[in-house]
């Protein structure tokens, strides 16, 4: 293994992400090139220093307005059906989602178009 | 913003129980919103953390992990009982930050806040303690990598975050990302090398310790 071929495998090296073959060959390099050696200690480093990337102490009151928020919305909104529910949709024509047009047969007039949109509508 | 300067940890709070956990998601599933509640306690700090690391800051990270539970509850009727729930957690938390930066259009997908005055505070603290010494250097280095993270693109970060600070396994963080283990190996790859420039390019001595 040459430097060049060293250096696109040290990142991966230094969190220890490479095969075991390709893990040994980057070893065998790095113990005899002290350039590589010095640039495995930076990825070491850099592995190292991510794993501080620590967020602030957040507050007790933080997560509990999240979770006040949360419950507040779920309280205001209705729930996902349940799976019967949803079994059930399956084998029965599909209501249009929230939003949507109920779906219109093309060349039909008057009546016939009208009493598939109160059918559906219905569902 | 109080900085914390020592790492917290990230263990939840309530319980670790994994089979309290599942009940718990199990009755929330059918619709028991007290569960729920629980769930949310059980998994709060973990989904905090990752919002703030993806994000980079407190606002944010709430209005995304409010949105993070409000799919969690929308959705968890389709969690299935074989699979890792915190994986699954943390499939629908990258989502929701994906879709947070998209409505962030002027921010181009890299966060920017991670308060400018972070540093200055870590310092006048640092200052008051008797290990200032000790805690000096450790905000120091909480400052240079927060800074160097806010330098990669978001699917980097995002890599990198789960297989570096939440210590997943690459096939783990792939699952996540909806991706190929080879792809997410490409992703650390690429961060490491970002972060190490940026590193090489504001800490003098860099690396020097850990050469061997």
């Amino acid at each position: 293994m040459n430097c060049t071929q060293a250096h696109e495998l040290l990142p991966l090296y230094a969190g220890r992400d490479l095969d075991e073959k390709r893990a040994r060959l980057v070893s065998e390099h790095i113990q005899i090139c002290t350039a590589c050696t010095r640039v495995a200690g930076e990825y070491r480093e850099a592995v190292e220093l991510a794993q501080h990337f620590a967020p602030p102490v957040f507050s007790e009151d933080v997560y509990a307005n999240v979770r006040r928020q949360v419950m507040q919305q779920i309280e205001n909104e209705p729930a996902e059906p349940l799976l019967p529910q949803l079994f059930g949709s399956w084998i029965r024509p599909q209501r249009p989602r929230y939003g949507q047009q109920p779906p219109r047969a093309r060349g039909l007039k008057g009546s016939l178009r009208k009493t598939n949109a109160g059918a559906s509508a219905a569902l | 913003m109080a900085l914390a300067l020592e790492m917290p940890l990230l263990v939840d709070a309530p319980t670790s129980d994994p089979s309290s956990l599942s009940l718990l998601i199990e009755r929330a599933a059918n619709g028991d919103t007290a569960a729920f509640e629980q769930v949310m306690i059980h998994s709060e700090q973990r989904v905090m953390a990752m919002t703030w690391r993806m994000l980079g800051n407190e606002a944010d990270a709430r209005d995304a992990s409010q949105e993070v539970f409000l799919r969690v509850y929308k959705y968890l009727g389709r969690f299935r009982r074989d699979q890792d729930f915190f994986a699954w957690l943390y499939g629908i938390t990258v989502n929701v930050c994906r879709d947070f930066l998209k409505k962030r259009q002027t921010h181009s997908s890299r966060f920017v806040s991670f308060g400018e005055d972070a540093g200055d505070v870590a310092f006048e603290v640092a200052a008051a303690h008797p290990d200032a010494e000790h805690v000096l250097v450790q905000a120091q280095q909480r400052e240079l990598i927060t800074k160097a993270m806010a330098t990669l693109p978001f699917k980097e970060r995002a890599s990198i975050v789960l297989r570096d600070v939440e210590g997943l396994s690459t096939e783990e963080v792939a699952r996540i990302m909806k991706s190929s283990a080879t792809t997410v190996r490409s992703q650390i790859s690429s961060a490491r090398k970002k972060i190490r420039v940026y590193c090489q390019q504001h800490q003098p001595g860099f690396g020097e310790g850990k050469a061997r």
